[in-house]
């Protein structure tokens, strides 16, 4: 990834900087970049949807498996289709993260890993009444994969659940913060990610409650 | 450490056989065996492993892990790992796996690590990072091997305290030590209660797991993994009811490491 790449005084540089509250792209340091939504995208998921912040591309695609009994008993001895009755399971919601558009190194696939065990974590909370597949491709890199991924994913979530599923359950999103010597930054791109020592990581939903929390980096708070 | 009747230290030495179970004898369970206290308390043991540079044991209840550690050795060479800048600190490896029999719920596990098993070693990563001196050892790669034997509860964090354990016996220059405690909360209900390993945490209960160092007074590592949505203050609640265990931990760690030392080296080293 291009931020390994980075030279000491240029590491140092942005380090700096941000002490003064100053980031290399101009931001506040709790400001995020400029963000795109684009909605139903992709015609044979139940719902998609792609979020740009900055560079970071990602797109997220929520497929529903219907009628899952008839798939599990299929011909009998007659020869006819026996539907199994749908029992009231609720499923836990499966989550993919695709990093191959960056690559197929060792970096990108931690990358990956560590991006699908989060958000599995995010969704931990949320059962819904068939299996629900949720695939993310990671188009293009700029930092907080995280924050990018779960506003798309929570977005097509939207769209693909029930009216009465959602009400009970507020759909959550990410925040990472990162910490850079003794300042606190939202929405990092690659070179501050490089730069930093840690990150908190916390899911909230839209009553401002924790569903999840992660302290993440080579670095103590 | 405290007496334990049913742990025979003949073992370090040798095999005491009236140990052993005979033929026909019903095998005591141990999770009865052990008193209430001694499910709270850890029992530490290093330099199992022959072929390392350095293994640490820990047992907190029922839940047993064994770490090793290897290394220095060559760090892992990629294109973009040439720069200079990464080659000025070692590399710490992670790896964690549940050992097939290890788990009372699941049944078997697979012999490839899972999700569950990828996340902790990523978590393990970085919480003992901060403590190590990695920029002692340049242009080289450190690996660490965790195993989880009996998984009882509290797995992650006797985990973190059985690494810490065993870097410390592989002699790696440390700043503190790292310590951990989970506390956990079954779903509904309104107080923490510090997980121990006597198998009573069921799957779905929310817990908060804190990797402390004491003498430094920072936080290595947190990992909250919620079965309903926290309020915030109640996950800060629960960091702080974390604290204490974790300092426990640490003396009686670092007590440890210290009784293991030549009696002439112990004078120079409490001071």
């Amino acid at each position: 990834l291009l931020a390994q790449l980075l030279s000491e005084p240029e590491r140092q540089y942005i380090f700096d900087s941000v002490q003064d509250a100053v980031r290399i792209d101009g931001r506040q340091c709790l400001a995020y970049r400029q963000a795109a939504l684009r909605l139903d995208l992709l015609c044979y998921a139940t719902a998609s949807a792609q979020v740009s912040l900055g560079e970071t591309d990602v797109l997220v695609s929520v497929r529903e498996e219907d009628n899952p009994g008839a798939t599990a008993q299929q011909q009998g001895s007659t020869g006819s289709v026996a539907v199994q009755q749908q029992q009231a399971v609720s499923h836990p919601v499966s989550v993919w993260v695709d990093c191959s558009c960056l690559g197929s190194g060792p970096e990108q696939q931690q990358l990956a890993d560590e991006a699908q065990a989060h958000l599995s974590s995010l969704y931990r909370c949320l059962r819904t009444p068939t299996p629900v597949f949720v695939d993310i491709l990671l188009l293009g890199y700029d930092g907080n994969l995280l924050d990018a991924a779960s506003i798309a994913a929570s977005a097509a979530l939207m769209r693909a659940l029930p009216a009465s599923l959602l009400s009970a359950q507020a759909l959550p999103l990410f925040a990472t913060v990162h910490r850079i010597g003794s300042q606190q930054i939202v929405d990092a791109n690659q070179l501050e990610e490089s730069c930093s020592m840690a990150r908190v990581t916390v899911g909230v939903d839209s009553n401002g409650r924790l569903v999840a929390c992660q302290t993440c980096g080579e670095g103590s708070l | 450490m405290p007496l334990d009747r049913y742990r025979n230290t003949a073992l370090v030495d040798g095999i005491d056989v009236r140990a052993l179970p005979l033929a026909g004898d019903s095998p005591a369970p141990a999770s009865q065996g052990k008193q209430q206290q001694q499910q709270q308390q850890h029992w530490f043991q290093r330099r199992l492993v022959q072929d390392t540079v350095g293994s640490g044991y820990v047992e907190f209840g029922d839940t047993k892990v064994l770490c090793s550690v290897h290394g220095p050795m060559e760090p892992k060479r990629s294109v973009l790992t040439d720069a200079g800048a990464e080659q000025s600190r070692a590399q710490l490896q992670v790896y964690y796996k549940l050992a097939p029999f290890a788990s009372h719920q699941a049944g078997r596990v697979s012999y490839l690590p899972d999700e569950t098993e990828r996340r902790a070693a990523s978590f393990l990563q970085d919480t003992l990072a901060p403590s190590l001196r990695l920029d002692r050892l340049p242009k080289s790669r450190i690996e660490l091997h965790c195993l989880v034997l009996e998984d009882a509860g509290c797995c992650l964090a006797t985990a973190v305290n059985c690494a810490c354990l065993a870097l410390v016996d592989a002699g790696l220059e440390m700043y503190d030590l790292v310590t951990a405690a989970t506390v956990c909360r079954p779903v509904g209900a309104t107080d923490w209660q510090l997980e121990v390993g006597d198998g009573s945490n069921s799957g779905g209960s929310s817990s908060v797991t804190l990797a402390y160092m004491r003498s430094l007074r920072q936080v290595a590592g947190m990992l909250v993994e919620a079965a309903e949505p926290l309020q915030p203050r109640e996950v800060s609640a629960a960091c702080r009811i974390c604290e204490d265990p974790c300092k426990m931990t640490h003396s009686s760690l670092r007590q440890f490491l210290l009784d293991c030392l030549p009696a002439d080296d112990r004078t120079a080293k409490i001071a």
